[in-house]
């Protein structure tokens, strides 16, 4: 039994059997041809056809479907209105379109359309597009006109939904094939870059951005000792192997320049090898591909192995470290020679706390030895055990290889030496590092001075560090030398002291031994001769190390008289110890600063303090140098003040190296405080660091209120800081180029300044950036003017434009014969060109004359004149016009006699009058005057004044000021109803001003206005 | 052949006599003129033209503006508009197209070239 189908019922069962078979497919063309057969079969129409729009005018029929092969359309240029652009927006509302009549003429004649369906195919939104107009489904019937029902409309288009979804799945397919395609496209050119690079001999790597795979050349794995193909081909391996210090900044770099292309990627990091050590690897690439959205696709650089090259900048960085510290330690060496102890034992102690602290070991050691014993004579550690006269064999100390070679010798990390570990001294202390160096006593070792810690140090003692310990061992040497000179002295006078008594015993009770005591105690007098000899010798001993002291030395006795200067100082100024004796050496410092350097030295010999102070003193070849002199108090043993004992350095070449930045500072000071540009220096936060004068005049601010400030808050528009932020941070990326760039900044009070600026990164001594320092010219003058000037220019064009076209037009019609000239309308055409001429003509000679006035190129020709005759004449040029347009002219002739070019001011006065009348209605009346003015005050000129007054209908107050401008009129279209050019107004004020006059209106609208000008009678 | 109606545009009067004498003659059209945008958006409302052709540079209401009205109503946004414009940079030219006028003329123009481009538009 067949049930009674309704009509909805057999559409919708129609419906989804067409939509699957439609659906069935992917691919386009097959979609679109099943559906125009489709819906062809169903409606039983003539033709169905798809026209799919593409742009550039390039849409077509994509697909038919036809009754007869005679309609067939396919290769056709359809050329229908119904398929242009203007029928785009009722498409786009999903309009569907039957109307067809007698403007579509293409489509009714020459595709023989008698009934027409049109249903947009719109394809829907999808996350990366809007939805949009894909193209029409045409019905036709092309042998009879046909009615189309209602529901024959609904079945097209909801089946064109249908259609729609279709194609926009297979649309996404075919994208999703070319993208296959392309990548393995890329995939081809990586492997020719590979071949053409991997010749260079550094290491190559190439990521593809979207699959995380990195290809690794075997020369970078083998830079860090892997075999080909051990470690896995992909982004990680790298980022795995990066040093974590370099990590961060790597990674910030990294993503810098997939976000931008033209920021660098190019720096040195630390790899770790296979064996675990860190390598300096200069890497250097560059994205190289990126898709239209300019997501990066792939990336591809090198890797250099520039270990030896860091190696060499680490070894010259530790030279200098160990430069400046061998320079600190010279100075404590010199504290501690110039010092005066009262004992051996606080000298000693003063010794080796220095030490300790020079070299970092927490114990240091003054040591006798004789024979097989070592003595600690003074100690310095926190070893407790360790205490003054403890007395060990010297097997057991690593001293023993210092006496037997009388030279210094250091050891570090003893534990991993394989023959000292052993040694009783590492197995009862665990000493790691040892330097000892002997003290020579009359060149015979006296024992030695060493310093030895429990910890490693990072480096070995270096040669600058054997140097201070030898020279410390050196003084140790001479202190000793001298105290024990001493003690012979007082061993010497004690023994004559006793000598002494035991004689005065015997005088008195065993005189007879007189002669043989006698003759003793000369010999106990020979002896005390010995003992002052020797303590002159210690004199000459001092001096003997003195000389051989780098430094300039010099002593003075207590009342501040030289008695001594070392070879240095001699050598220095090239004088002989007797020229500088006494006062003799201040003959050498330089005549400007011997007031103040003899000043500070008595002062200081007063009050017995340390002094330092600077002065030029003249060297052997007679030119002065800066020097630094250190005095310090001298006492004897005895405690009574015995004089200074003084050292100098040169310090020339810091005091010019100091002088030359000064003045440089100075110089670029002064510029920036005097130029005519707009400087500002800006710290890493973007707050003002510095601003100069020219900046705060533009600006109308003070230096207080802006210092300190966020540069981006308080001078660039809210809408402009994104940019001005974005620019900012350019600048302050590493090795950054200066930028060029146009901004405006707000003043005080709100104005807005064009600058042009110029800004450049600023940076401190390692080259890092800290901030940035723009200079910038106030253009907004300029700007003003350029803008202007085109507005000009575009408005002059239009003008000339307009009347020209109409000439073109109207002679063209004649010369082609399109009206003849007799005809109404050829009489017409001649006299449109002849009026157009003529304003087109009177527009030049406007302009022409404007442009002379401006610049200058006219010069007035003065002389007398009277204004009554002036008036005259240009009445006589105006009398036909107001006569035309009916309208009165009244005048108040005025015999006033000044200096003026007559013909000019002839030229504003029926200027005005012409303006007037055009405006005026019949019947009224038109007023002109002139009369001479003598003001009270004497600063004010005599002048004329000439006044025209009309009854016309006046001009509104916002334009009083603006008419008298170029092209500005009340009503623009003014200028071709009433015959202006727009340029007669601009004309008068420049001829008025030239004469040194004023122009200016006043007016009411409806009522009439009232032109005003002044000249006065002499310049 | 349908004789057709053409709605000329214009505020110069030289310009716009110009036109209607050059339509009338050659093409053999009927021309209204109108003198501004008011009194062309009544006369597109009255007189039903088969096409507009429209100054762009005008007081007050320029062609613009009277396009964008043209649009907004019912009676009127389906009839084919033309700009006339003496602005001669392409990129000005285009900025026009993409609001979706029928074309572009551009001034100084050939009378008889006139007829013909207009025709050229609108598949006439």
């Amino acid at each position: 039994m067949i049930l009674p189908i309704s009509p909805e019922t057999k559409i919708n069962y129609l419906l989804a059997t067409v939509a699957l078979k439609i659906r069935q497919s992917l691919n386009l063309q097959e979609i679109l041809q099943v559906t125009v057969q489709e819906v062809r079969k169903l409606l039983e129409s003539e033709r169905v056809f798809i026209y799919q729009f593409k742009p550039q005018d390039k849409s077509f029929v994509a697909v038919e479907s036809l009754s007869h092969q005679k309609w067939s359309i396919i290769e056709e240029n359809i050329q229908d209105c119904i398929f242009t652009s203007s029928f785009f927006p009722l498409y786009q509302r999903g309009k569907v379109i039957t109307k067809i009549d007698e403007s579509n003429y293409h489509f009714c004649h020459k595709l023989h359309v008698q009934a027409n369906l049109i249903v947009p195919i719109i394809l829907p939104k999808t996350p990366r597009s809007n939805n949009y107009l894909w193209g029409l489904l045409v019905v036709n019937e092309c042998s009879k006109p046909r009615q189309w029902h209602k529901t024959e409309i609904d079945y097209l288009k909801r089946l064109i939904d249908q259609v729609a979804i279709a194609i926009q799945q297979a649309e996404l397919l075919a994208k999703q094939e070319q993208k296959l395609q392309a990548e393995e496209e890329l995939r081809r050119s990586q492997e020719r870059l590979q071949l053409a690079l991997e010749s260079s001999g550094d290491g190559l790597w190439d990521w593809n951005i979207l699959t995380d795979e990195v290809y690794l050349s075997p020369q970078w794995l083998q830079m860090l000792g892997y075999e080909p193909d051990e470690l896995p081909a992909s982004y990680y391996t790298w980022e795995k192997l990066i040093h974590p210090e370099d990590k961060p900044w790597v990674m910030n770099i990294l993503h810098n320049h997939l976000q931008d292309s033209s920021v660098p990627y190019s720096f040195d990091h630390r790899l770790r090898t296979k064996s675990g050590e860190w390598k300096w690897i200069a890497n250097y690439g560059k994205v190289v591909t990126r898709d239209r959205h300019g997501t990066p696709i792939r990336m591809v650089g090198t890797h250099k192995d520039i270990s030896s090259r860091k190696q060499v900048e680490a070894e010259l960085l530790h030279k200098s470290a160990e430069l400046a510290e061998f320079s600190y330690n010279l100075k404590q060496l010199h504290r501690l020679n110039t010092t005066h102890y009262s004992s051996l034992k606080k000298l000693f102690n003063d010794y080796l706390k220095t030490g300790c602290s020079i070299f970092q070991c927490a114990t240091g050691i003054i040591s006798r030895v004789q024979a097989q014993t070592y003595t600690i004579y003074a100690v310095q550690s926190e070893i407790e055990f360790l205490s003054p006269n403890q007395q060990f064999d010297i097997g057991t100390t690593f001293c023993a290889e210092v006496v037997r070679t009388k030279k210094t010798i250091t050891y570090n990390n003893i534990g991993a030496d394989i023959k000292l570990r052993h040694h009783p001294v590492y197995q009862n202390l665990q000493l790691e590092c040892y330097i000892s160096t002997p003290i020579l006593v009359y060149g015979e070792v006296y024992g030695t001075l060493n310093f030895s810690s429990t910890q490693i140090r990072n480096r070995d003692f270096s040669i600058h560090e054997r140097e201070i310990i030898e020279l410390m061992a050196q003084s140790i040497g001479k202190f000793i030398e001298v105290y024990q000179i001493e003690i012979q002295r007082q061993q010497a006078e004690i023994k004559l002291r006793k000598a002494k008594e035991e004689l005065e015993i015997r005088v008195d009770r065993r005189t007879v031994q007189l002669r043989e005591a006698n003759k003793r105690l000369q010999q106990e007098l020979q002896q005390r001769e010995y003992a002052q000899a020797a303590l002159q010798e210690s004199e000459t001993r001092f001096q003997t190390m003195a000389n051989c002291f780098p430094l300039l030395m010099w002593i003075a006795n207590e009342e501040g008289k030289c008695t001594f200067f070392n070879k240095s100082w001699l050598d220095y100024t090239g004088q002989t110890i007797e020229e500088e004796l006494g006062y003799g050496w201040a003959k050498e410092v330089h005549s400007q600063d011997l007031t103040k350097c003899i000043a500070i030295h008595q002062e200081s010999f007063k009050s017995r303090q340390p002094f330092q102070q600077e002065y030029r003193l003249r060297r052997w070849d007679g030119k002065y140098r800066w020097l630094l002199d250190y005095g310090t108090p001298r006492y004897r043993p005895d405690g009574s003040f015995a004089g200074y004992i003084g050292s100098c350095i040169d310090i020339n070449d810091r005091k010019e190296i100091e002088a030359t930045l000064q003045e440089s500072e100075r110089r670029w000071r002064t510029l920036l405080e005097n130029v005519r540009m707009l400087v500002v220096a800006l710290d890493p936060q973007g707050n003002v660091d510095y601003v100069n004068p020219y900046l705060l005049e533009v600006t109308e601010y003070d230096r207080e209120e802006v210092i300190g400030q966020k540069w981006l808050d308080k001078f660039i528009r809210f809408q402009d800081r994104p940019e001005a932020e974005k620019l900012f941070k350019k600048v302050l990326k590493p090795n950054s180029c200066s930028q060029n760039h146009r901004k405006v900044i707000l003043t005080r009070s709100g104005e807005c300044k064009v600058v042009a600026w110029n800004s450049t990164q600023l940076r401190n001594l390692q080259g890092e950036p800290i901030g940035m320092i723009c200079i910038g010219e106030d253009i907004t003058e300029r700007h003003a003017i350029e803008k202007m000037k085109d507005e000009f220019i575009s408005v002059v064009s239009h003008e000339l434009r307009t009347p020209l076209t109409a000439v073109h037009g109207a002679l063209s019609l004649l010369v082609k014969g399109a009206v003849t000239p007799e005809s109404t309308q050829g009489k017409r055409t001649l006299q449109i060109a002849a009026e157009s001429t003529e304003r087109l003509v009177r527009l030049v000679k406007d302009i022409l004359e404007l442009e002379r006035l401006e610049s200058g190129n006219i010069e007035l020709i003065k002389q007398k004149v009277n204004a009554k005759e002036l008036i005259k004449q240009a009445i006589e040029q105006i009398q036909f016009m107001a006569n035309q347009a009916g309208v009165h002219l009244k005048l108040q002739k005025a015999d006033v006699v000044f200096y003026a070019d007559g013909d000019r001011l002839i030229q504003v006065l029926t200027n005005l009058l012409t303006n007037a009348i055009k405006f005026s209605k019949p019947g009224s009346s038109v007023c002109l005057c002139a009369q001479s003015e003598h003001p009270d005050n004497l600063e004010q000129q005599p002048q004329i004044l000439f006044v025209v007054k009309d009854e016309g209908r006046g001009i509104p107050t916002e334009q009083l000021e603006s008419i008298f401008e170029r092209f500005h009129q009340v009503d623009a279209s003014d200028s071709r109803q009433k015959g202006g050019t727009g340029l007669g107004l601009a004309i008068c004020r420049n001829i008025v001003e030239q004469h040194g006059g004023k122009i200016w209106v006043e007016s009411m609208v409806e009522k009439g206005s009232t032109f005003y000008f002044t000249i006065p009678f002499v310049e | 052949m349908v004789q057709k109606r053409i709605l000329v545009v214009d505020d110069d009067d030289g310009i716009r006599e110009v036109i209607q004498i050059c339509l009338e003659a050659i093409a053999g059209w009927e021309v209204i003129p109108a003198a501004s945008g008011k009194e062309a958006l009544t006369a597109a409302q009255n007189r039903k033209p088969d096409a507009i052709l429209l100054d762009v540079m005008m007081p007050d209401m320029d062609g613009l503006k009277t396009f964008q009205q043209l649009q907004t109503r019912s009676q009127t946004e389906l009839i084919p508009t033309i700009f006339l414009t003496a602005k001669s940079k392409i990129s000005e030219q285009r900025k026009l197209q993409f609001i979706g006028v029928a074309g572009v003329i551009i001034k100084p123009f050939e009378p008889y070239n006139l007829v013909d481009q207009i025709k050229t538009i609108l598949n006439w």
